[in-house]
């Protein structure tokens, strides 16, 4: 004979399953890994999360653009919202760009991968603070 | 060149595969080949050279009034870029190196700041506040940046007057005397500062001390500016005078003592 089913245990379980369903992969994550290939002054951070450079630094960096963990060969543009707040720049060798913050601001770049836009992420620009001579 | 090899954390040589930078206006073309002296770009792809656009700039001292070694660790040698330079001097850049895409297209390249707001181009790049700028030699149409280096500025807030290779407050000169001076703007730091900015020389009294250019001869023109980081005096008469050297916002005064004429 079999136990009788708790009704209420039941929809917990059925909406737990269905939040796991959701989050599992019915669409791809995109990124883009950034590997520095120049120097980068402390107040510089380029990483898959965001990008913060004060107004009038460049930094030069390799990018590579990741689908759901894995590094592909894609094309790859990086285009700033606000291109008047921050410039990205390829440059001449494979997969490397140069970025530079024009104006303090924040705006977000958005990633191109093979011709389609993938996502965006924030990119902020701050203001320089006088360096110390 | 063999001094350049020696300061390879700020120079370093450009294997020039063909060149074209248009400095915004000013255009530089050089042959195939060779290796070109000056600041080697922050991507290796080429270098960039300083170059001074009016005499005012210390950069480009011509005469042996300044300790040279000295003020070399600051301002710098050949077409390297100075350590830093003058917030409002003048100054330019040009960039040699590959600017060559992987698909073998040849690109047009400028060099161009940053930011744009902060820094100005009118015969020669003009930082208008203290920081670090950087500077991309870009294809703008293309989005393509093949290079880039920053500039350090800061504001001269002290002018170090140099005779003989030496500092100096003061100064005798002998009866019948010609010498040079040079000024060169320093920041709160003691950072000797490149670039052209604005320069008077005057003497208080000019039939005890007259000024004039570098290079001529004769009794120097009273009333003639010399807008010249480089002065030459000549000691007219016995007395004692203020020399007094302007450059930007920033002014010096240097006592000058004329000694009595020696009578055979």
């Amino acid at each position: 004979m079999r136990p009788a089913t708790n009704p209420h245990r039941a929809l917990q379980l059925a909406l737990a399953l269905a939040l796991v369903a959701s989050s599992a992969g019915c669409s791809s994550e995109y990124w883009v890994d950034f590997t520095y290939v120049s120097d980068a002054a402390p107040s510089v951070l380029v990483d898959s999360d965001r990008i913060e450079i004060p107004a009038g630094l460049a930094v030069g960096v390799t990018a590579t653009p990741v689908e759901d963990g894995e590094r592909t060969g894609l094309a790859l543009d990086m285009v700033p919202v606000r291109p008047g707040i921050i410039g990205i720049d390829q440059a001449l060798e494979e997969r490397q760009w140069v970025i530079y913050g024009i104006s303090a601001g924040a705006t977000s770049i958005e990633l191109w991968f093979a011709g389609e836009l993938v996502g965006e992420m924030p990119a902020v620009v701050t203001e320089q603070h006088a360096p110390a001579d | 060149m063999g001094d350049d090899l020696m300061n390879l954390g700020r120079s370093g040589y450009a294997r020039l595969v063909l060149v074209s930078a248009m400095g915004m206006g000013m255009t530089t073309v050089g042959c195939s080949g060779g290796d070109v002296a000056g600041t080697l770009g922050q991507l290796g792809e080429g270098v960039f050279r300083y170059e001074c656009v009016e005499d005012s700039d210390a950069r480009c001292n011509q005469t042996s009034a300044v300790d040279t070694f000295e003020v070399s660790s600051d301002i710098g040698v050949d077409p390297e870029l100075p350590t830093a330079v003058a917030v409002g001097a003048r100054f330019d850049l040009t960039y040699v190196g590959d600017t060559v895409t992987d698909d073998g297209e040849f690109l047009i390249v400028d060099v161009e700041p940053a930011r744009n707001d902060l820094v100005t181009h009118s015969g020669g790049f003009v930082i208008e506040a203290a920081g670090t700028f950087a500077f991309l030699a870009r294809n703008g149409p293309k989005r393509i940046v093949t290079d880039f280096v920053h500039v350090d500025a800061f504001v001269a807030t002290a002018l170090d007057v140099w005779h003989l290779e030496q500092k100096v407050s003061s100064v005798t000169l002998d009866f019948g005397q010609e010498t040079e001076m040079a000024v060169v703007a320093v920041s709160d730091g003691g950072i000797a500062l490149a670039g052209a900015l604005p320069v008077t020389w005057s003497s208080s009294d000019a039939s005890i001390l007259a000024v004039g250019a570098t290079g001529e001869t004769g009794m120097p023109v009273e009333g003639v500016e010399i807008n010249d980081d480089e002065v030459r005096l000549v000691a007219v008469a016995e007395g004692l005078v203020t020399l007094t050297v302007t450059q930007g916002e920033v002014t010096r005064d240097i006592a000058v003592t004329v000694s009595p004429e020696v009578m055979p």
